[in-house]
């Protein structure tokens, strides 16, 4: 009971002492301001490191577009292990704080990658594109190798954009075409690619020989030969001759309509019809340029010549003429 | 005691007699137990069941082929497409992407062997090659295709694609995901005749 008392005099004394302190004007405590300064400044503090954290949390900066062939530089914040991966390419390296660089032999093949930072923040990826180079390759397919001459389109050519790298360069790219035969150019033409690909189709020039066909952009050039040789015979024309008792028909040098001499082993057809019915046929080949053939003689009759639909001149023998 | 312990059965009581074939609730907990345990292995035994389709898929032969990709040939020019040639390009073209996506996630470079050739077979080779360099891989999900041919060859040889891919790539590091993307991408695919078939020459993202 004593203790009890002293106790309750004593909070008796402590809540006098605190009334007083209510009633006079208040005394800055020291300690307290000093904590409220100290815990202000480490509010700040913490507020600044949560504005910067991500400054110190690993990152990537990759350039948005890189040209083929070239290198090119990946700045890396933090540690960590680096993958790229893209068409044609994937790589590991161990990185840290810095630059990290894209050797000209890693970007050579076009599209798009990621670059991926796995590390103890976690993992960041960030994409990027390599685009071809300026450099162009050209493939040319010329079709058909050998061909008739004077003929409506029957000539095509396709060709093929490419960078250095064998990235296929698909924005528009302006391509000449150029046909010539024996030093006269019967094609000049520009045509602009479409995803990659240019084309044209011309006809076959008048005159036989070995036509240039060539497709280029700037100084790069591809030069594909185009065979044109002569079309179907023309003006047939045959004479007669009887030596001993055999008739031997000749013809003149046979040509298609453009004057270009049939290839050498061309058919052509003589045919002997007789006053009285008898019918002989003999199939000749051009040799040099002329067909000849021996046939039995005959005391009347016609002899006609013809070479695929071509047909030639009658000549009539005996009393039939 | 006798009317007590009867009491607890569930059974009604005539003449203080218990009736016959009823079963005390003491008895009654026990039973509960076997229902329980039927009840337990026929919900495990759906669940089963119902896993099937999922491990079917799983074992499924997947040397089926793949469904072709509808290639509109309206565009192609300056030769019009015959119904038997888009029918054989939509078929091998649709097997490329499947042999791709095979190859980059097995690293075997022999799967591109069947549906590609030169440019392309080279490019995705080399990327086998690093990828197990760096203990890689890369899946390749395919979920949408609008592919066009935009140019057949005069001569019938050759044919571009034009093809607008909503391509989910994802690339593994020692076989588990680091990264995943999906995006819709423009890609180009050229396709030559060889050996008398049509095979993926080129297969490369369109510049945009």
């Amino acid at each position: 009971m004593k203790r009890s008392t002293s106790v309750i005099k004593q909070r008796a004394s402590v809540i006098l002492s605190a009334a007083k302190d209510l009633g006079s004007p208040p005394r800055a405590p020291v300690r307290p301001i000093l904590r409220a300064r100290s815990l202000h400044a480490k509010g700040m503090l913490l507020f600044v490191l949560i504005l910067t954290l991500p400054l110190f949390a690993a990152d990537l900066r990759v350039p948005p577009q890189i040209t083929a062939g070239k290198s090119a530089t990946i700045g890396v914040t933090g540690s960590g292990t680096l993958y790229i991966s893209g068409p044609g390419f994937a790589a590991k390296h161990e990185v840290s704080d810095g630059n990290f660089e894209l050797q000209p032999e890693e970007t050579r093949a076009a599209g798009r990658y990621l670059a991926i930072l796995k590390s103890r923040d976690g993992i960041v990826t960030r994409d990027f594109t390599i685009v071809p180079d300026e450099t162009v390759k050209l493939i040319f397919q010329a079709r058909p190798s050998r061909v008739p001459v004077a003929r409506q389109k029957v000539i095509s050519g396709s060709a093929f954009v490419f960078d250095q790298f064998d990235n296929l360069i698909t924005k528009p790219t302006p391509v000449n075409f150029q046909l010539t035969v024996n030093g006269a150019t019967t094609l000049n033409k520009n045509v602009t690619s479409k995803d990659g690909i240019a084309w044209t189709q011309t006809n076959s020039s008048p005159r036989a020989g070995a036509a240039q066909f060539i497709a280029s952009i700037g100084a790069d050039s591809v030069r594909r030969v185009v065979q044109q040789v002569a079309s179907d015979p023309c003006g047939l024309k045959m004479h007669a001759q009887l030596v001993g008792d055999q008739l031997v028909v000749e013809t003149d040098p046979v040509r298609d309509c453009s004057g270009n001499r049939v290839p050498d082993g061309t058919i052509v057809t003589f045919t002997a019809q007789e006053a009285n019915g008898t019918r002989d046929q003999v199939d000749a080949r051009v040799k040099k340029g002329i067909a000849r053939a021996t046939l039995p003689s005959m005391d009347a009759g016609v002899i006609t010549v013809a070479s695929g639909v071509t047909l030639g001149n009658q000549v009539r023998i005996g009393a039939a003429e | 005691m006798s009317l007590k312990l009867a009491a607890m059965f569930n059974e009604e009581k005539k003449d203080g007699r218990v009736r016959a074939g009823s079963q005390p609730a003491a008895y009654h907990a026990g039973a509960a137990k076997p229902t329980l345990h039927k009840i337990i292995f026929l919900l495990g035994l759906a669940l089963v069941l119902s896993a099937a389709p999922l491990l079917l898929h799983a074992f499924a032969d997947n040397s089926a082929p793949p469904p072709a990709i509808t290639i509109n040939t309206s565009a192609a020019q300056p030769r019009p497409l015959e119904d038997a040639t888009t029918q054989s390009v939509a078929r091998v073209y649709s097997q490329a992407w499947t042999d791709l996506d095979r190859a980059l996630t097995r690293n075997d470079a022999s799967a591109l062997n069947a549906a590609f050739v030169g440019f392309a077979n080279a490019r995705y080779a080399a990327q086998i090659k690093q990828q197990l360099k760096a203990g890689m891989t890369v899946h390749l999900i395919a979920h949408s295709h609008n592919a066009s041919a935009v140019f057949y060859g005069i001569e019938g040889a050759s044919l571009e694609i034009r093809d607008d891919v909503q391509l989910e790539r994802q690339v593994l590091a020692k076989g588990k995901i680091i990264a995943s993307e999906t995006k819709t991408i423009p890609f180009v695919a050229i396709l030559t005749v060889v050996d008398n078939g049509w095979k993926v020459r080129v297969l490369e993202e369109a510049q945009q």
